[in-house]
Formats: structure tokens, C-alpha cells, sequence
């Protein structure tokens, strides 16, 4: 066994490219921006919202595609799990430092909280969490 | 004699394997530590990376010399204008706010101070949590606000301020003190105003035109009526709206 639980990953990755999907989609349907329908029309129209100009829901379905391939592959071949791991921690604490920035941003600059947002910031700290895991995680198996 | 060649051949197997054990929980450890460090290293460039890009792009800024626009009132603009442009808005609406920094310049400095467009702003207090009539419905203390602000001829000075200042729901960003201060910073009367607010001098005013709004089919906040023909403020902002008053300039169906 080369990672205590190998689809955790995986499995988070495909939770957040739902979420982050359905907020791309949320992004493009160029709603009515009103009060009193919630708080995501506003989380979402505002300047954070996109990075020149590619909505920040895009650049989440591509981390979490990211993650997700490189999951699958490190579960195929463990012979490259030092590289794929380091790529992967990587990803995972650059998406949680940003995910906490956007979650900063909410709260304190646009004072609104989108919820669907929260749950890919969740999403995202887990799949950091899962990672650091693997890092940690005494891996002695060749000589037993 | 040392005891590594009286040992028996069992324990040298197990020694063996203990420092291969070992060697391999080293290079883990080593290979744990560069993972570590090269992660966390490229992850915080990535990061800011990220954070500099994101740094929203300076807002369009836009000084707009009300003084300098013929006004009527809560109406901005030359009452000959073909298109008439209202905007139902409530002070504490956090999109209304975002319209009104964001969006309602631009229109002011291509269209109404061009002559074409005239904007009329109305009070539409729905978002208060006290009673309506109540000293602490920060809603409708704003509005009130506005209309004393408009008796001393800078109704539209103080709209624009208290767009800026929004800063959440019926948290006390327009408290009756706060609304004196903004008052003060516009070089209104303070006396005045204050009089004017405490008394309560246009609640009549604006619970009226509320309840006649609420005739009208408003419900949310801001709605925009061009020509009659209400229009939603989308996530496209400033772009469809432009594209709406072009089409109402040239007689054309308004774009959605």
C-alpha cells in the first residue's frame, strides 16, 4: 500500500469540480443581480470574481482537475509518487492559500458570503489535509 | 572476544535488516523534508501569484461635479432628455451600493451630463429590521437622510456618499449619528439637517412613495425602469445597461 487511503483524493477532487462547475455556470448565466435573493449574485459579480478575465470558478475546475489526474496517475504508478506528491502538496496548499484569500475577501472586502464558495473552500482545505497526510505518513513497506 | 562474532546468525540478519530499515526511514524522512520544502516553497509562489493578479482593477475614477448638472430634486439630468432612467434602490442594499460607486458614474458622465439621459433616483426602504416608522429602521433613516440632504440642495452629493459608505445590513452604518456626520463632511447645515432628520421631516415622504412603489410591482432591489420598461442590473453591469439606453435613444427594443 502506497498511501494509507489512495481515493480520498481523488474523491475530493471530483466533489470540487462539481461545486466549482456548478459556480462557473452560476458565473456565465449573467443573472439578475438583485438583494434579497442571497448574497452569491453579489460574491460573484464582484472585481475578485475574475482574474483576468477568466472567472476564479474556471481556474478552480482546473485545479481540481489538476488534482485529480495527478491523483489517479500517483495510484497507477507509486514509482512516481515522490514527484506527483510534491506536485500535489503544492497544488493542494497554493488552492488552500488562496481559497483562505477569497474566503478573507468575502467576509471582510465585499461583505457578503457565498455559500457554494465556502463549501469549495472546505473542499479545498480537506484535499490539503488528505495530502499533508500523505506527506506525513510513515510509508516503510519495501523490506516487511 | 567482541560480541558481534559471538552473535548469532539470526541476530545479524535482524541487525541487517534494522539499518536497512533505518537507511530507508532516513531517505524518507529526507525525501518528506524536500517534498515539504519544495511544496511549500512552489505553493506560496503560486499563491501570490495568484493574490497579485486577483488585486481587482482600479475602479473607473470618477469625480462627478454634481453642481454643475441641471437637477430637480431626486432627478439628475436636462428635463428635455429623450430616455428617463429610475433606479429603486434601498441605501442599504449591498448591490445597490456596488451600483451606485460602480455603475450609476459611468452613466452620469456618458449620459447624463451629456445631455441624452435624465436619472431619477428612488427610495425603495425595504431592508430595514425595525419598524418603519422607527428612529433605528436604518433603511428608511437614510432615505430620510437623502430628502434632508435635498433641502439644502445636495441630495445627490449625499446619495453618492452613502453608496460609498455601505458597509453591511442594520449594523448601525447609518445610525442617525453616522447620517449627521455624513452631513457634516458634505458642508451641509448641521443643524439643519439634524432638525430635519430628528423631526422626522420627510418620513411621511418617503413611507408614502414606498408604499406607492410596492403598487407599482417593485419587490427587490435595485430595479431600473428605462422608459417605462423595467430592466434588471445583471452581472454584466454597466455593459447591458449601456446597451439598453443606446437602443432607447434610437427607439429600438431594449436589449436583455
Amino acid at each position: 500500500m502506497s498511501a494509507p487511503r489512495p481515493w480520498i483524493t481523488p474523491i475530493l477532487a471530483v466533489a470540487g469540480l462539481l461545486v466549482a462547475g456548478y459556480l462557473t455556470l452560476v458565473h456565465y448565466q449573467h443573472g439578475a443581480l438583485v438583494c434579497g435573493l442571497g448574497d452569491c449574485a453579489l460574491v460573484q459579480s464582484s472585481s475578485y470574481a475574475e482574474l483576468m478575465g477568466l472567472p476564479v470558478a474556471i481556474l478552480g475546475m482546473g485545479m481540481y482537475a489538476t488534482i485529480l489526474v495527478l491523483s489517479i496517475l500517483r495510484n497507477q504508478a507509486p514509482e512516481r509518487d515522490d514527484l506527483l506528491t510534491t506536485i500535489l502538496f503544492m497544488g493542494a496548499l497554493a488552492g488552500l492559500i488562496y481559497a483562505l484569500y477569497l474566503t478573507y475577501v468575502e467576509i471582510w472586502v465585499i461583505d457578503a458570503i457565498c455559500q457554494w464558495c465556502v463549501i469549495s473552500a472546505l473542499i479545498t482545505t480537506a484535499i490539503f489535509v488528505s495530502e499533508a497526510i500523505h506527506v506525513w505518513a510513515p510509508q516503510i513497506q519495501e523490506n516487511e | 572476544m567482541t560480541s558481534q562474532k559471538q552473535s548469532h546468525p539470526a541476530d545479524r540478519a535482524k541487525r541487517r535488516a534494522e539499518r536497512k530499515h533505518e537507511a530507508i526511514a532516513a531517505k524518507q524522512r529526507r525525501n518528506r523534508q524536500r517534498i515539504i520544502l519544495i511544496g511549500t516553497v512552489g505553493a506560496v509562489v503560486i499563491a501570490s501569484v495568484l493574490l497579485l493578479l486577483n488585486r481587482p482593477e482600479d475602479k473607473p475614477d470618477i469625480t462627478i461635479d454634481y453642481a454643475n448638472i441641471p437637477q430637480n430634486g431626486t432627478v439628475l439630468g436636462d428635463p428635455n432628455a429623450t430616455v428617463h432612467v429610475i433606479e429603486y434602490a434601498d441605501y442599504q442594499c449591498p448591490v445597490c451600493a456596488q451600483f451606485g460607486t460602480e455603475v450609476a458614474p459611468q452613466l452620469i458622465r456618458d449620459y447624463v451630463e451629456t445631455g441624452k439621459v435624465t436619472y431619477e433616483f428612488r427610495a425603495f426602504p425595504f431592508l430595514g429590521d425595525a419598524a418603519l416608522d422607527s428612529p433605528d429602521n436604518e433603511s428608511v433613516q437614510a432615505a430620510e437622510a437623502a430628502f434632508c440632504a435635498k433641502d439644502q440642495g445636495k441630495f445627490w452629493e449625499f446619495n453618492h456618499l452613502l453608496a460609498e459608505r455601505h458597509d453591511g445590513e442594520n449594523k448601525g452604518t447609518f445610525s442617525n449619528d453616522a447620517l449627521v456626520g455624513f452631513a457634516d463632511e458634505l458642508g451641509l447645515d448641521q443643524e439643519a439637517f439634524s432638525t430635519c432628520l430628528d423631526s422626522g421631516a420627510h418620513q411621511q415622504e418617503v413611507l408614502d412613495a414606498y408604499t406607492a412603489y410596492q403598487g407599482e410591482g417593485i419587490n427587490s432591489t435595485p430595479t431600473l425602469v428605462i422608459n417605462g420598461e423595467q430592466v434588471s442590473y445583471t452581472t454584466q453591469g454597466y455593459d447591458l445597461l449601456r446597451r439598453q439606453i443606446d437602443a432607447a435613444l434610437a427607439g429600438e427594443p431594449l436589449p436583455r
